[in-house]
């Protein structure tokens, strides 16, 4: 997962995909001429729809809209570090998009953000960080990826820290601007052992999504998560499973 | 394909605990180096020497073996020990002789058949020196090339040269001192470096003594059974002439007499100083004179009773028989009295050494008391070494019996191989990379099975709580950007 994240950077983008500026310009980022670049990364929606990935992300969304969720606000955290919440987040946007949904992704991982370089988006000044500081307007740091209906509020500027997450009345209004205009809102927050802010956003989240990894994610990080989260834990997922 | 499979699985688990592995397989490989570098080597140091060519294996096999049970010689042994230091560092007759039996000790010699049919003799020496090994064992085999035959199955030369047989010359008297040896005296004590070190010099005398009468009778062994070869040849039923009868001869009587009487008195001498008394040493030679003196007149005396009593027979035998076995009697007689010359001294060497030793233990006692006992630094008369003492009488000129002629002859050059075999470089690393190889891994089994991650499904479904609900897992998704 951090390779494909990490390989992207602003001057590679996917074939023809085009990102929504602010103020509704329209960025055409093309591969170079005479490149024939075929991608397998964990886009599986956009590398590889027919993959067993994506036949399973599908099976796992089609699990969770077999419920009801009143706010559709899905919360996507996992026990620790790169066991593939963003990934996860990615693609369950890109398969809600395939079902003709339309979804806010928000990124709150404030101290180590990674969706401009996936999406090889402009550096902009200001990201979501902005909005949790009352700066900017939510509406203001979204990004319409391309022609899908996902749209994306990533952080403009790395934090040293989530705090800024904790106790914020600002989430909330993030939270409204997503009910107001779109299907789903997706959080995705940062691990549970980085940010005490997880356990308050869980109470407001429903469904409550987390991730697990092969191989990577202990059995006492995950217990410790799952008491954390206690009832408000809905689902999980396990990445990175065997071949 | 379950196989293509597992390899994968494999390789993802190798992956993830590379860094195992590779701790480990550099740990384990350099351990399993720098121990087999370290640990204490030995090296077999092996030659193998053969019968010289025309040497009748059938018939001197049996003095071939009596040969091999002198062989080193003591002069070998001590010399090999003196060249690799094999001495344990303290000056001293005992340890040499330590040495020497240390060294014996750790030679092997033994007979063995060779590849081309016949007998070879194999030496084999181990020591934990690789240089030690090669000097010692090639040594050891030229000094069983520098053995010779004690007869050869050659005929009668029709031209016989009387052997001449070297007589022990007069040790050379020892320089004058200008230091006090008179005992009793009272005169400045010696140091103890300095009794240890006339000490030392008296047991290497010794030593050289020991190994020149040891030839000198192996000599005699020779001369006697030559002795019987020419009496067997001349069909004489005695087999050798009659052995000289003590003639009553003044002359023989009167040398005896006057060499009795030199001896009491040189061993009155040496009762009150030392060997390196003007007058101790001046009788030393008049003894050894009177001894040639002598040996002499009862060789005179012997040949004349011999040629009256065998007149008769020995008419009849060929002159040359006559004159060998004469001049074997000749040998046989000087080669005894050697002997008996080499048995006195080696008699008052071993006095000498035992009042040094009393010197010395006094001496060290004493230094214990009053510290700074001053140095001699007289020049001391040194006493006469093995260089200027020669062998045994030995038969320089070919004749009957024949040419003296080297028995064994190297067969196989000095070959030296590392024991145990595995700790040779050549074989020492690639056993620490396949050590190495198969810990790491060992190690990687061992950080997969105490690996605390969730590994499958099932472990995840035992951990997740009531509440939620597990929705399935996503497979690995491979990240590769391939560009045409």
């Amino acid at each position: 997962m951090k390779s494909s994240l990490n390989s992207l950077s602003s001057t590679q983008a996917l074939p023809g995909k085009r990102v929504l500026a602010p103020q509704g310009k329209i960025h055409d980022l093309t591969v170079p001429a005479g490149v024939n670049a075929s991608r397998k990364d964990g886009f599986v929606f956009v590398s590889d729809p027919k993959s067993e990935a994506a036949a399973r992300y599908r099976n796992i969304l089609a699990e969770i809209q077999g419920r009801i969720w009143p706010r559709k606000l899905m919360m996507i955290t996992s026990p620790g570090s790169g066991e593939g919440k963003t990934l996860t987040a990615v693609n369950l946007a890109l398969a809600l998009d395939e079902k003709k949904s339309t979804v806010l992704l928000v990124e709150l991982t404030l101290n180590r953000p990674r969706y401009r370089f996936v999406f090889g988006a402009p550096s902009v000044a200001r990201g979501v960080e902005a909005v949790l500081r009352g700066d900017t307007e939510p509406g203001d740091v979204t990004f319409l990826l391309g022609d899908t209906g996902v749209s994306i509020m990533s952080v403009g500027s790395p934090m040293p820290d989530n705090r800024l997450l904790e106790g914020n009345r600002y989430v909330e209004k993030i939270i409204e601007y997503g009910h107001a205009n779109f299907d789903w809102t997706i959080l995705d927050v940062p691990s549970v052992n980085e940010s005490r802010a997880v356990s308050e956003l869980a109470t407001q989240a429903e469904p409550v999504l987390m991730v697990a990894r092969s191989h990577r994610t202990t059995v006492e990080r995950f217990r410790k998560a799952t008491h954390t989260l206690g009832r408000n834990l809905d689902y999980v997922i396990l990445n990175d499973m065997g071949l | 394909m379950s196989l293509i499979r597992r390899a994968k699985s494999f390789g993802i688990m190798v992956r993830r605990h590379r860094w195992a592995m590779l701790g480990t397989f550099a740990a384990v490989t350099l351990s399993a180096f720098l121990a087999g570098s370290w640990y204490p080597k030995e090296y077999v140091g092996s030659a193998a020497v053969a019968l010289a060519p025309g040497i009748d294996s059938a018939n001197q096999h049996a003095a071939i073996r009596s040969l091999l049970q002198q062989l080193p010689t003591q002069q070998d042994l001590t010399s090999i020990v003196t060249q690799y230091h094999l001495n344990p560092g303290l000056p001293g007759s005992d340890d040499q002789a330590r040495a020497n039996e240390y060294l014996l000790s750790k030679v092997s010699i033994e007979e063995i058949a060779a590849d081309q049919g016949g007998e070879q003799v194999q030496l084999q020496y181990t020591s934990s020196d690789h240089h030690q090994a090669q000097g010692i064992t090639n040594a050891l085999a030229q000094s069983l090339t520098r053995a010779v035959s004690p007869a050869v199955s050659q005929p009668a030369p029709a031209a016989i040269e009387t052997p001449v047989v070297t007589e022990p010359p007069v040790r050379p008297p020892a320089p004058l001192v200008r230091s006090r040896h008179r005992r009793g005296r009272a005169g400045r004590p010696l140091s103890v470096a300095a009794i240890q070190k006339k000490l030392d010099q008296a047991n290497q005398l010794q030593a050289s003594l020991e190994d020149a009468a040891a030839q000198n009778q192996r000599t005699f062994a020779d001369l006697k059974f030559q002795h019987a070869r020419l009496s067997a040849q001349a069909k004489v039923k005695s087999a050798k002439p009659a052995a000289p009868t003590p003639a009553i001869n003044p002359e023989v009587e009167r040398a005896q007499t006057q060499l009795a009487e030199a001896t009491k008195k040189l061993n009155d001498l040496r009762d009150r100083y030392t060997d390196e008394y003007p007058d101790v040493i001046a009788q030393k030679e008049r003894v050894a004179e009177l001894q040639l003196v002598l040996s002499e007149a009862q060789a005179a005396a012997r040949t004349a009773a011999a040629a009256s009593a065998t007149q008769q027979a020995q008419h009849k035998l060929p002159a040359n028989v006559i004159a060998a076995l004469a001049a074997t009697e000749a040998q046989q007689d000087n080669a005894r009295i050697a002997q008996q010359r080499l048995e006195d001294e080696i008699e008052s060497n071993r006095m000498v050494i035992a009042r040094l030793t009393d010197q010395l233990n006094k001496a060290k006692a004493a230094s214990g008391i009053a510290a700074g006992a001053p140095e001699d630094d007289q020049p001391v008369a040194q006493p006469a070494s093995a260089a200027n003492f020669p062998a045994a009488p030995v038969i320089q000129a070919g004749a009957t019996p024949g040419p003296r002629s080297a028995v064994f002859v190297i067969a196989q050059p000095v070959s030296v191989r590392m024991a145990p075999m595995l700790l040779n470089p050549q074989f020492l690393w690639p056993i620490s990379l396949a050590l190495g190889f198969l810990a790491a891994l060992l190690a990687v089994f061992i950080a997969e099975r105490h690996d605390p991650s969730i590994k499958n499904e099932g472990m995840l479904r035992h951990e997740i709580p009531p509440s939620a609900v597990y929705l399935g897992g996503i497979p690995r998704i491979r990240h590769e950007i391939i560009v045409e």
